[in-house]
């Protein structure tokens, strides 16, 4: 193979279009020749750059909430349709009868349970102490992404801090929240790239119960060790709003 | 440890949000790909989704779902354009024009140093500026080669047309942004081919007007 040749390969071979011989040839040309050797790194380098700066084009968070409704209409006319609130509230029963409960296993979907509790977990303080009022003007300055505070006050719950953090890499803002003495956290994210539907799940690790579910675009879990019941009466608030 | 799921049919409707929901922002990037306009590619995302999810038994398990849910998408926009009064320019008419804006390129030009670490330090606005300005059939056959990893076979299957041709609009849409970009960074001065290339602007760029910021 000659430097030509190589050039009409170029496409394919970083396409990952060839055959394995082909393929092997393009190599064997490419370790002895610097010239070619500098335009396959640097169209593959290129390529990486344009990969990056494109997917960073996202859905926006209103169409993928519309989107989510009028799948959801569709699906209301079959009892049997799944609709995360009732899901959820199916899934909170089994816990409260079984003592624990995994809903299935979703390959694609991140495990954000051992993240958030370790979050939930790390003896730094938060970044900001205060009501609703100050954790929402300190995140509005400092968040990684268009947050919304996850629970309403109220019921008991207060809103008690706040700490922009990474769950496993991924930017995430845990919000601390006081229930009756009780500290409990929700650790807000944005789901990476090619992972935008968490389905919900209920989780038992270290001692906490960690309920995982998604709101409009993002995904929250919420971890403390309040009894079952007591979360299946705080997430459906949080999942109804 | 125990598992339990919501009951067979319940987990069927569950495959379509693990299997075709995690694609939303790939959708709407090939939608602008196409579209060149938020709103409509917003539009046309919605429209997909909805269609997906009622036919979705044609959807085979095992084979690429990102692709299915392009075919679809494709399809619709297609169709939206043919109920429109907007024109769609033969292959070979627009190859011509292509060629005549490649002329003189060379890929080794474009990476000799220190070109490379302009070309590099790119900011996303300059390539999407770049890519905006290709002709819609070679814009779709790189985004969804480069951004979105598809095969030539599945991007011949989205784009309904033989492997050869994806790869003719993926060889000549790759260099003709590259001499686009190398253009607005200053790399390479501008040749008399800018009026042809001008000509393919004001024939498809149209709906572009504006959009820099957020198109593909």
């Amino acid at each position: 193979m000659d430097c030509d040749v190589l050039s009409r390969y170029l496409d394919l071979y970083l396409d990952g279009e060839l055959a394995i011989e082909e393929r092997s040839e393009v190599e064997a040309h490419v370790r002895t020749c610097d010239a070619c050797r500098t335009v396959v790194t640097a169209e593959a380098r290129f390529r990486a750059v344009l990969r990056q700066h494109l997917l960073s084009v996202r859905a926006p968070g209103s169409l993928r909430e519309q989107v989510r409704e009028r799948l959801e209409v569709r699906r209301r006319p079959a009892l049997t349709a799944w609709m995360p609130p009732l899901a959820y509230a199916a899934a909170v029963a089994a816990v409260a009868v079984l003592g624990y409960v995994v809903i299935a296993t979703y390959p694609k979907a991140p495990d954000p349970v051992a993240g958030a509790v370790a979050a939930h977990m790390a003896a730094s303080g938060p970044e900001v102490s205060g009501d609703r009022d100050q954790v929402d003007s300190f995140l509005r300055t400092h968040a990684p992404f268009s947050y919304r505070l996850p629970l309403q006050d109220g019921e008991g719950i207060r809103l008690v801090g706040a700490r922009v953090t990474r769950l496993n890499g991924v930017p995430a803002v845990v919000y601390q929240y006081d229930r009756g003495g009780r500290r409990f956290s929700v650790a807000q994210y944005q789901p990476p790239e090619g992972v935008d539907e968490v389905p919900p799940r209920m989780d038992h690790q270290d001692g906490y119960t960690v309920a995982t579910y998604p709101d409009r675009g993002l995904v929250q879990t919420l971890v403390g060790d309040l009894p079952d019941g007591e979360i299946s009466q705080i997430v459906p608030a949080a999942w109804s709003r | 440890m125990g598992s339990w799921t919501f009951g067979r049919r319940a987990r069927e409707r569950n495959r379509f949000d693990i299997e075709a929901m995690p694609h939303m922002d790939a959708a709407y990037r090939f939608a602008l790909s196409m579209t060149r306009d938020a709103a409509e590619a917003d539009d046309l995302v919605q429209e997909t989704f909805l269609k997906a999810l009622r036919s979705f038994d044609t959807f085979t398990e095992g084979t690429n779902c990102k692709a299915w849910l392009f075919r679809i998408l494709r399809n619709t926009w297609i169709n939206r354009l043919r109920s429109g009064s907007r024109e769609v320019m033969s292959d070979e008419a627009m190859e011509a024009i292509q060629d005549a804006s490649l002329a003189g390129w060379d890929d080794r030009a474009f990476y000799r140093t220190p070109h490379e670490s302009s070309v590099l330090r790119a900011t996303r606005d300059e390539i999407l500026a770049a890519l905006q300005s290709l002709p819609g059939d070679f814009r779709q056959a790189v985004v969804l080669s480069d951004v979105e990893g598809l095969s030539y076979k599945e991007i011949a299957d989205v784009m309904g047309t033989p492997i050869g041709t994806v790869m003719s609009r993926l060889y000549r849409g790759r260099r003709l942004m590259r001499r686009r970009l190398a253009r607005s960074l200053g790399l390479e001065e501008a040749g008399e081919d800018d009026e042809a290339g001008g000509e393919v602007l004001s024939l498809f760029g149209s709906r572009a007007k504006g959009e820099a910021g957020h198109g593909l």
